[in-house]
């Protein structure tokens, strides 16, 4: 008495100190039906789980047995639960009252849980239903002895005469919890009970009647939970369970006794037992014992007051139950609940850093535990990646709502040389666990593809930029002799000039096929081919000039009605005032403030203009004037002088 | 390749213990507390023993064959009613029975295949039954081999006997309800046993049938007056008679409480199949059993009283 009082005051006190979710204690046969509405047990839809449970005895070790295999499947508001027992059975052996000398006649008593499906639903937040059918086997063996006497022969030997019958019993069960910190329940055993065939009545039946349960849960806390049960039948216990959830661990002890009538427990028996579940792995441990236990097992009471549970019941008193489970698909715990999830349909291979700075999917995630959690964002296009890109991790708070961004990054040395449809992966992991993940169709653009955005010319111009810069100089090195006689301040502009010449010569313009998306080459395919429109050279001329250090920038002529147009503008780097050393028409330069506010000479250069370089500077320039200036487009806005870094 | 392993470890883990069985519950039979308990030998079984005329002549037949490694011999008087059905006539007879054996415990009998029989019985000095003086005569076993009946010596045997037809020895004369002293008459010894023999036992059978087939047989016999707890054990031993061969078997030997009455299955008799025509032979005896010690060779004695009656039957089914 005081060891339990003992353990009990000792459970008390760790649990006032240790916040965590609800347990499920009850370790015997009519374990409700409980499908436990435990309140942290989210589980992800459509979830499949299978787990077995083997026991042993301590006064039978070498008798592990199977006890049970189990199929689970979650639905939204549905659960069900298929059990096969190929061991949830008690037998029992009593002497025959006609002995035999030489032979021991005994009458075995064998009764077996085959197997259960249950269907439960969820009704409302507060309510679970549950329909329960159960297959129950029962054999009775008598072993008889069979004599013979003849001329020649006189034996006597042994036979077994077995009945057997198979028993379907429908039971419901209902589970209310009706306020934060308690519930009802109530469940039947035995309600509809079938008999496949008519037995011998003189044999002793599994359960002698009807059986009606009622419990009450009281908890304490979210770890520590009282309940108080009564069973028809003069049946009163209570049961106190107390458990923790650490990250991956749970760990679980309770105790449960009280005064029990015969019929189901011996009086004063008790259960305590520990369960502790890592992973996919459960281990658990239960112990039966019996203050005040029988010294024999009777046959009248079997007969009279049937078995009552199989497992931990009134035949079975101090002795201990080892069993161990392995989720072997395991049921995914559910901490979030994604809301909403929007990503990108399509994306450019080309702009390998674009999703770098962009999100190039979000997700709106909500923490429907009760822990503080941190979610990690990962995502993987399955035709360009082996790896998952994880992003950066969001914190909520229980109950908060948050964006969940994913990030991603092509490889530069990944091309895609023709556009594909991919599959976009996304997931969202908790401590390596994966809450939610996600597949969808994207179309992955060629390289050569563009968005028409001129901003995005930049990762065709930088791309190569290392080639040009060597073709820059070889290019220049031919002028070594006429650069070195140019005035220091003029260098840059007569660089470009020379660059533009020598390189102009070689291309002719070429218009883009017809396709849906605008295409872009990169400066080495434009020289390849000797061609380009206007996109393919003003990259081609960008990436030489930036190459050599000529500060460079586009210029987006927006056309609604027609293709819009694009060419370059570089900085000469003179001053306003020494325009006169280039030209005399001060409408042929733009003046642009640097970064440290200071004006610079910036030339316009239409880059399809392939006559020379002085030409192309007349028409960039013309071209800018009217559309630009006269025409206000800048201030309109469908001029623009786009200024893109690497 | 985790979820593989895990597969793997379950189907592993099903083979080795799905067919492990839990251990088993014995229970106390408080059910049939008031159900008359029979024990029941089958004699017959897989050894050879002997019935002479009828009725437990031996006390080979008596005592199974563990009891007898125990013993040193045995002493054993009993009043006997004989009653023949034969002919539809019914034929009682009273007789009076004593026979003894002292064991040469360094000489088995064992049969041809090497079954042990017994022992070879001595002779150990002279005996009185009352006033009566027991002869010595030679021990003859009779073995069964083959349905062949094959006789043999083996030792000697202190024997009396009294029939209306027959009396071998003087004076001597049993009676129901009453003591019986036996002394023994050594060189420079006299021991003297008392023993009680008891009332007069009749026995009854009864052929139930139904439908016109044989269904049980009831053998019934005089219950001792007193309540449950005073009345002792009745043996009833079932042999077969085969005239062609003047020769008997014992069978059966069912012990149960004095109870008045039990009722066999037919398939019992059923089961017992002999080619020759052949009689049943029922012995329903009360025996009073008391160990007793002569010296430090024959400490382990069974001196018994016993009351039989023996039921002689032409084969009913």
């Amino acid at each position: 008495m005081f060891f339990r009082i003992l353990l009990i005051l000792t459970i008390f006190i760790l649990s006032t100190k240790i916040y965590f979710g609800q347990s499920n204690f009850f370790y015997e046969e009519r374990e409700l039906y409980l499908l436990r509405i435990n309140k942290n047990e989210n589980v992800e839809n459509n979830s499949y789980s299978i787990s077995s449970l083997f026991q042993t005895f301590m006064n039978n070790l070498s008798g592990f047995s199977l006890r049970e295999i189990t199929l689970k499947r979650y639905f939204d508001n549905d659960y069900f639960h298929l059990s096969y027992f190929p061991a949830l059975s008690l037998e029992f052996v009593s002497p025959n009252a006609t002995s035999v000398v030489g032979l021991d006649l005994n009458t075995f008593y064998k009764y077996q849980k085959n197997f259960e499906g249950k269907y439960a639903r969820k009704i409302g937040d507060n309510i679970l239903s549950l329909i329960r059918l159960a297959n129950y086997y029962e054999k009775f063996t008598r072993e008889e002895a069979e004599f013979y006497f003849s001329d020649t022969l006189a034996y006597v030997y042994k036979v077994a005469k077995t009945d057997k019958i198979f028993n379907w019993n429908l039971d419901f069960a209902l589970s209310w919890s009706f306020i934060e910190w308690a519930a009802v329940e109530f469940s039947t055993e035995g309600l509809i009970s079938v008999d496949e065939k008519k037995v011998d009545k003189t044999y002793p039946r599994r359960i002698s009647k009807k059986i009606f349960d009622l419990t009450f849960h009281y908890y304490a806390s979210e770890a520590f939970r009282i309940s108080f049960q009564y069973k028809t039948g003069h049946n009163l216990f209570a049961a106190v369970s107390w458990n923790n959830y650490f990250k991956d661990f749970v760990f679980e002890i309770f105790v449960k006794g009280g005064v029990y009538s015969s019929k189901i427990k011996n009086l004063y028996s008790s259960q305590f037992g520990f369960k502790a579940k890592y992973d996919n792995f459960s281990l658990w441990l239960v112990s039966a014992y019996d203050f005040n236990p029988p010294t024999a097992y009777s046959l009248l009471d079997l007969k009279e007051k049937g078995i009552g549970e199989l497992s931990f019941g009134k035949f079975e008193n101090k002795k201990i139950v080892a069993g161990f489970s392995a989720d072997i698909f395991p049921r995914k715990e559910k901490y979030i609940e994604v809301i909403s999830f929007d990503y990108n349909d399509k994306i450019f291979s080309a702009y390998n850093d674009a999703f770098q700075t962009v999100p190039i999917a979000k997700a709106k995630i909500k923490n429907i535990s009760k822990d503080k959690i941190e979610i990690v964002p990962e995502i993987l296009i399955e035709e360009l990646d082996e790896n998952w890109f994880v992003s950066q991790s969001v914190t909520l708070l229980p109950q908060e709502e948050k964006e969940a961004y994913f990030y991603y990054f092509f490889n530069n040395n990944k091309t895609v040389k023709s556009t594909l449809i991919g599959s976009l992966n996304a997931r969202l992991k908790f401590e390596d666990k994966i809450q939610s993940e996600r597949k969808h169709p994207i179309l992955i653009y060629d390289k050569n593809s563009w968005d028409g955005k001129v901003n995005n010319l930049k990762y065709y111009a930088f791309r190569e930029i290392d080639k040009m810069e060597n073709l820059a100089k070889k290019a220049l090195s031919r002028f070594r002799d006429s650069l070195s006689k140019v005035e220091p301040k003029l260098l840059k502009f007569y660089q470009a000039k020379i660059l533009f010449d020598y390189f102009i010569n070689q291309i002719s313009y070429v218009s883009d096929p017809r396709a849906v998306v605008d295409r872009v080459q990169y400066p080495a395919e434009t020289l390849l081919s000797k061609g380009g429109d206007c996109d393919d050279l003003s990259v081609l001329f960008f990436s030489l000039f930036e190459s050599i250090g000529i500060e460079c920038s586009f210029i987006d002529y927006i056309n609604e009605e027609s293709p819009s147009h694009v060419t370059i503008i570089f900085n000469t780097e003179l001053d306003p005032e020494e325009y006169a050393l280039i030209t005399n028409n001060e409408k042929k330069i733009v003046l642009r403030k640097n970064e440290a506010g200071k004006e610079k000479i910036w030339i316009p250069i239409e880059t399809t203009e392939l006559k020379g370089f002085d030409t192309a500077w007349e028409a960039g320039a013309k071209d800018f004037y009217i559309k630009g200036i006269l025409s206000d487009g800048l201030k309109k806005g469908i001029v623009r002088i786009v200024d893109v870094k690497n | 390749m985790k979820k593989h392993i895990y597969i793997l470890a379950f189907l592993a883990s099903l083979i080795s213990f799905a067919c492990q069985e839990n251990p088993l519950i014995k229970l106390e039979d408080d059910v049939s507390g008031n159900v008359t308990k029979l024990e029941i030998e089958y004699l017959a079984a897989n050894q050879e023993n002997n019935l002479i005329d009828g009725f437990d002549s031996t006390y080979i037949v008596s005592t199974s064959k563990n009891q007898l490694r125990d013993l040193d011999g045995y002493i054993y008087v009993a009043k006997i009613v004989k009653e023949n059905k034969r002919f539809g006539n019914t034929i009682k007879n009273s007789i009076d029975l004593f026979e003894a054996e002292f064991f040469d415990k360094n000489r088995e009998i064992l049969t041809p295949e090497g079954n042990f029989l017994g022992y070879f019985s001595i002779p150990i000095g002279e005996f009185l039954i009352d006033n009566a003086k027991a002869i010595l005569t030679g021990k003859i076993i009779k073995l069964r081999r083959n349905n062949q009946m094959y006789e043999a010596k083996a030792g000697a045997r202190y024997f009396l006997y009294k029939s209306p037809f027959l009396q071998i020895g003087e004076n001597f004369q049993l009676a129901y309800n009453s003591p019986i002293y036996v002394k023994v008459l050594r060189p420079n010894h006299i021991n003297e046993f008392i023993n009680f023999i008891p009332e007069e036992i009749n026995g009854e059978l009864k052929i139930n049938y139904n439908l016109k087939e044989f269904e049980s047989l009831e053998i019934s016999w005089n219950k001792s007056l007193g309540g449950s707890n005073l009345r002792g054990k009745v043996e009833i031993v079932i042999g077969v008679f085969i005239e062609k061969t003047n020769s008997a078997f014992p069978i059966i030997r069912i012990r149960t409480d004095d109870i008045g009455t039990i009722k066999l299955p037919a398939k019992i008799f059923e089961n017992i199949r002999i080619n020759e025509n052949f009689d049943l032979i029922f012995l329903i005896s009360k025996k009073n059993v008391k160990k007793i010690s002569l010296n430090n060779n024959f400490q382990n004695i069974d001196f018994i009283a016993a009351s039989v009656y023996s039921i002689k039957v032409k084969k009913f089914y």
